[in-house]
């Protein structure tokens, strides 16, 4: 597992106006997050424990985008999060976001909040060149990172030099 | 916040634009309900209000007017549409500026034509064998920028997303086939995210993409063109009113582009307003997508019954519709596409009928005749003008639900199989589904 899978967590529940509560992490343990007393044990059972908790649309209106969405945040965490398979990952997703401007449906749901904060340290840490060659992962995450409610205190990170693509189209 | 009534004919493209904004911002927005397009907007005191007598125009509760789309967009919309900053304002009066000078124009000369709302004519031919070129130019500058951006200005949905889709959107219903769209993939996201977001659904509905090669000037592949002549004489004659009542209006100007698109939005508006026909005859029990779906999945020898037993005779009825004149039938592949072409025109039946016309015998020897079943107990075609090019060519009988000669009939022409009166065997058959 990558090393802070803590901060995805916290951030999904700042984003939903919830609260975290606390949440344990370690190599032996299963994650715990202990909120009020009660306890959730599993990472994706957090997880969708947040969505649920928020009431929002975001877990997906139909049972066919519930059941996407919770396939996201499955794949978020079981590929996504390990940073040896960002290629993999970043390749697989820019297929899928090509003709699609949201993982799920054609609006904001937790699948896209969710995989933002997972792979924000790996898009701060991608090559330019990268960033080019996954081009429609960037345009996904760019606009994702342009709502400062969903950023947080995450760093901006720059696409800027990706106007070059449109001066010189490249062939993707 | 903006409030007032909005003067336009249904489904007009330019009013979409106003009305999806208001969705955006709240604002209460109200379409005049007894428009008559040619009526109201030539009316003394309409004109006083707009005295170019276009739609959509506005007017204010307070009593302000306002003529043109996207100026009514603008003022009817919020300030995340219209931008935040200077900047992002004048981006998106840029994308404005684009979609009326860059993607207007050629969608006009090309949509037009296939909806036969102008006529063949030379100088519709050079447009619209220009505008395809002129199209692709634009749509290749829209997919480049939309490569490395979620929405054309400030990766949030502004005015510039709601005009430039809806200068688009008969476009993609009705021009651009699959195989024109692979090359715009960026646009093609952008405009599917766009028409699917509950404020564009309101207004829109469903938007249905095209899934085949659209024709111009009413011709099907095969052609029959004598059957359509009788709709564009129609056509022809109100444009030739128009065209009088424009010089009347602007005699000494030249006829320019703009006119004519005019003219023909005029035709357009003309056309009948897509409520379903239907609507008014009673629903019954028959549930024709079950039917459909069980006839396309399942052998006949399960189908035909399952459509006996699910047939609803007190709201349906089904029809013996056969070709009145075989004797000009020469190529094969053309009757067929005489019946394609038929289908194609009748494509709003779809939802409440069904067909099997097959085509007995071979070359300048055969007959076309089907088995129709439809909602209602009177022939469908004469509730809607839209259907009424073909089935005057055909010979309509009523069957009866119960009797034995009706099953075998039925059960002949839904398994393509046997032959016509005259005993040319079974060659082809199409199903309207």
């Amino acid at each position: 597992m990558v090393v802070n899978a803590v901060k995805p967590l916290n951030q999904l529940a700042s984003f939903l106006k919830l609260q975290a509560g606390k949440i344990t992490f370690s190599e032996n343990t299963l994650p715990t997050r202990v909120v009020n007393k009660n306890s959730t044990f599993g990472y994706i059972n957090i997880v969708i424990d947040l969505i649920k908790q928020a009431n929002s649309n975001l877990e997906g209106c139909t049972d066919l985008e519930k059941a996407e969405v919770r396939q996201w945040i499955e794949y978020a965490i079981l590929y996504a999060a390990h940073s040896e398979l960002s290629h993999q990952v970043l390749r697989e997703l820019n297929a899928v976001l090509a003709t699609r401007t949201y993982l799920v449906s054609h609006r904001l749901t937790a699948a896209d909040l969710f995989l933002y904060y997972i792979l924000q340290p790996t898009m701060e840490n991608l090559a330019i060149l990268d960033k080019e060659r996954f081009v429609h992962v960037s345009r996904w995450f760019d606009n994702l990172q342009q709502d400062s409610s969903i950023r947080q205190s995450n760093k901006l990170v720059n696409f800027s030099t990706l106007y070059l693509a449109s001066v010189a189209p490249a062939r993707h | 916040m903006a409030a007032g009534t909005l003067y336009t004919y249904a489904d007009n493209f330019r009013a979409s634009k106003a009305l999806i904004a208001a969705q955006y911002s709240n604002a209460n927005v109200k379409v005049c309900p007894n428009f008559v397009f040619g009526e109201t907007n030539k009316a003394k005191d309409f004109l006083k209000k707009f005295p170019s007598g276009k739609v959509p125009a506005f007017e204010s509760n307070d009593g302000k007017y306002l003529q043109d789309s996207n100026a009514i967009a603008y003022y009817v919309a919020n300030e995340q549409l219209r931008g935040k900053s200077d900047y992002e304002k004048a981006q998106v009066l840029q994308w404005v500026g684009f979609g009326e000078s860059e993607i207007l124009p050629a969608g006009c000369a090309w949509v037009f034509p296939i909806l036969g709302v102008i006529k063949k004519n030379p100088a519709a031919e050079e447009a619209y064998s220009r505008a395809k070129e002129d199209m692709k130019a634009a749509l290749n500058i829209l997919d480049s920028h939309l490569l490395t951006r979620t929405y054309l200005v400030g990766e949030r949905i502004t005015l510039a997303d709601i005009v430039i889709s809806c200068n688009l959107l008969n476009l993609y219903k009705f021009a651009f086939d699959p195989e024109f769209r692979k090359q715009f993939i960026n646009v093609n996201r952008w405009f599917t995210t766009l028409v699917n977001q509950p404020q564009f659904k309101t207004v829109l509905g469903q938007v249905q993409f095209l899934d085949k090669v659209a024709q111009p000037f009413g011709a099907t592949p095969g052609g029959n063109e004598g059957k359509n002549k009788k709709k564009e004489e129609k056509k022809e004659k109100k444009q030739q009113q128009q065209q009088q009542q424009q010089k009347k209006e602007t005699p000494k100007k030249e006829k320019e582009p703009a006119e004519e698109l005019d003219a023909s939005e005029e035709a357009l508006a003309a056309e009948p307003k897509s409520k379903d026909p239907f609507d008014s005859l009673p629903k019954g029990t028959f549930n024709m997508d079950d039917f459909k779906r069980f006839y396309s999945n399942e052998d006949e020898a399960k189908s035909i019954p399952y459509f006996w037993e699910k047939f609803d005779p007190e709201n349906y009825s089904i029809w013996f519709g056969e070709y009145k004149y075989p004797e000009e039938l020469s190529k094969v592949f053309m009757s067929c596409n005489l019946i394609t072409g038929m289908y194609q025109r009748l494509d709003k039946m779809r939802k409440q009928a069904f067909a099997s016309v097959c085509l007995f015998g071979e070359d300048n020897n055969s007959s076309i005749s089907g088995i129709w079943v439809w909602r209602g107990h009177e022939l469908a075609f004469p509730l809607s003008p839209d259907w009424q090019i073909d089935y005057e060519s055909y010979e309509w009988k009523k069957l009866d639900a119960k009797s034995e000669d009706t099953k075998k009939l039925v059960a002949q022409y839904f398994s393509w199989t046997g032959e016509d009166k005259k005993g040319r065997k079974f060659n082809q058959g199409k199903i309207f589904k």
